[in-house]
């Protein structure tokens, strides 16, 4: 397992370098222009940072589908293929290597905006006064009655449902690529049952939201939700990994 | 027996590749797929290979249906390039090495050395001929116990091709079996000891090299050509 996701890992890294390179360039951006009171520069800098880090989420979040696509477009699909591993172990180490692939993405925003942050407070206030607005936001994140259940749950939904999307993307472009073998258009078909599969999904789990009716709590609505989209993402990668093991042909 | 195929079929969409193909394979031989191009060898080889997925009819390696893990026992060889865009000459040894535990760095560093490739190389930046030795070397130096060769000397220049059968008949082991397709008959009419020949998708004509030059007396290449004249 470890092997595959080495080279999963491999095809999505070109993507990260650009993006590390754009960030760092922006970082140097934003640290000239706060040692050289060039405000305009340091906001642009931020705004681009920004947008960037939009475009990049959307970018990497769906990229593993990019990716699968062209492993199945191209004769790569053999170097997948023709190694003695099975379909299933094939998409978990793709959805394992997509999981790890938007981490690094975050941990490099996150440290470009750390960078960004402590520049500007080392030009505009003194050390102590940094440590000091640190602590004071600290004490306050700690003293808003923030309910951690409701950011971890919130947090599990953003998650269930990105892994759903992916998990539509690999059903979708396998089974148009094994239905459509040798169809130029099959990409276009594959992003028509990618939304055929969304639209199914929500109906789903609309249908199953409804069990929720009369209940005296919204927890309930959130989790029977949650829980059906878990439970159709599993079926979508199990029937992605049936088909990829039993009639796709590459 | 090593591997029984009955009744295979694949189309793609309504055009045949393979209408029915029904054969064994033994250890310890090496057999000659022979057909001009479109007569269903490549489909034939990427189902054996797992790559292709049959309509009908089954495969039995070695008493039991196909499976996914039987691919660390079968090395394929496709005629296309297919090593990712990112690989140099050695990434192709280190993936080889990474999931085959019958692959053989010493070998692939000499078959490379043989073959004139040099392993800091780009596979991208391979002529199709430099490409085509890098799949034979990666191929070849496995310890397979089926290897499946398809158009091994495509693009390959006259001198290579006697280094390159020269290379297969030593692969070639009382424990393994080669099966070369090709159309380029008169070059492996000397290496083969069976001959399956491949017409739309069917085999017409298959067997060992004694029974078939004691049916018809001819060499196989002009045989080839009386089966063919038609194509």
């Amino acid at each position: 397992m470890l092997k595959l996701f080495k080279y999963e890992w491999k095809k999505q890294m070109n993507s990260k370098l650009i993006i590390g390179c754009v960030l760092l360039a922006l970082c140097a951006f934003y640290i000239l222009g706060t040692i050289l009171k060039k405000e305009g520069w340091a906001e642009l800098a931020m705004v681009l940072l920004v947008l960037i880090g939009m475009f990049a989420a959307i970018y990497v979040g769906i990229e593993s589908l990019l990716v699968l696509d062209k492993d199945l477009r191209t004769k790569e699909s053999y170097m997948l293929f023709m190694v003695p591993k099975s379909a299933y172990q094939i998409l978990a180490v793709k959805i394992l290597a997509a999981i790890c692939q938007i981490l690094l993405t975050m941990v490099m925003f996150g440290a470009a905006f750390m960078v960004c942050f402590t520049t500007y407070m080392a030009a505009n206030e003194s050390l102590a006064e940094m440590l000091d607005f640190l602590r004071q936001y600290v004490e306050r994140m700690f003293e808003i009655e923030i309910e951690w259940s409701v950011v971890f749950w919130g947090l599990v939904s953003m998650f269930v449902s990105w892994i759903n999307m992916i998990a539509s993307g690999f059903a979708a472009i396998i089974s148009v690529r094994t239905v459509l073998t040798r169809t130029k258009l099959a990409g276009i078909f594959a992003v028509i049952v990618f939304f055929l599969i969304n639209w199914g999904t929500s109906w789903l789990v609309g249908k199953i939201h409804g069990f929720s009716a009369g209940a005296d709590t919204e927890m309930l609505y959130y989790y029977l939700g949650l829980g059906a989209t878990a439970v159709i993402t599993v079926v979508l990668l199990l029937l992605s990994g049936w088909m990829a093991e039993k009639k796709l042909s590459v | 027996m090593l591997l029984e195929c009955s009744g295979l079929a694949k189309y793609y969409g309504r055009k045949p590749a393979v209408r029915d193909i029904s054969l064994k394979l033994e250890t310890g031989h090496i057999y000659g797929l022979l057909g001009p191009n479109g007569s269903g060898k490549t489909t034939w080889m990427k189902m054996v290979s797992g790559l292709v997925k049959s309509w009908k009819g089954s495969i039995i390696y070695q008493g039991h249906e196909l499976e996914y893990h039987d691919k660390a026992e079968i090395a394929y060889m496709s005629t296309e390039p297919f090593y990712y865009s990112f690989m140099k000459v050695k990434d192709v040894g280190t993936y080889y090495r990474d999931f085959f535990k019958d692959f053989d760095e010493g070998r692939f560093k000499r078959l490379l050395e043989r073959m004139n490739l040099d392993p800091n190389d780009k596979v991208r930046t391979l002529s199709s001929g430099m490409a085509a030795k890098l799949k034979l070397a990666a191929t070849l130096a496995r310890e397979a116990k089926l290897y499946l060769l398809d158009e091994p000397l495509n693009g390959i220049d006259l001198v290579a091709r006697d280094r390159i059968m020269e290379t297969i008949v030593e692969t070639s082991a009382p424990g393994n079996t080669i099966v070369m397709s090709t159309h380029l008959v008169d070059e492996i009419e000397d290496t083969i000891d069976g001959a399956i020949f491949v017409k739309e998708g069917e085999i017409v004509l298959a067997g060992s090299m004694e029974e078939i030059h004691a049916q018809y007396d001819e060499p196989i290449a002009d045989l080839y050509r009386k089966i063919y004249a038609d194509v």
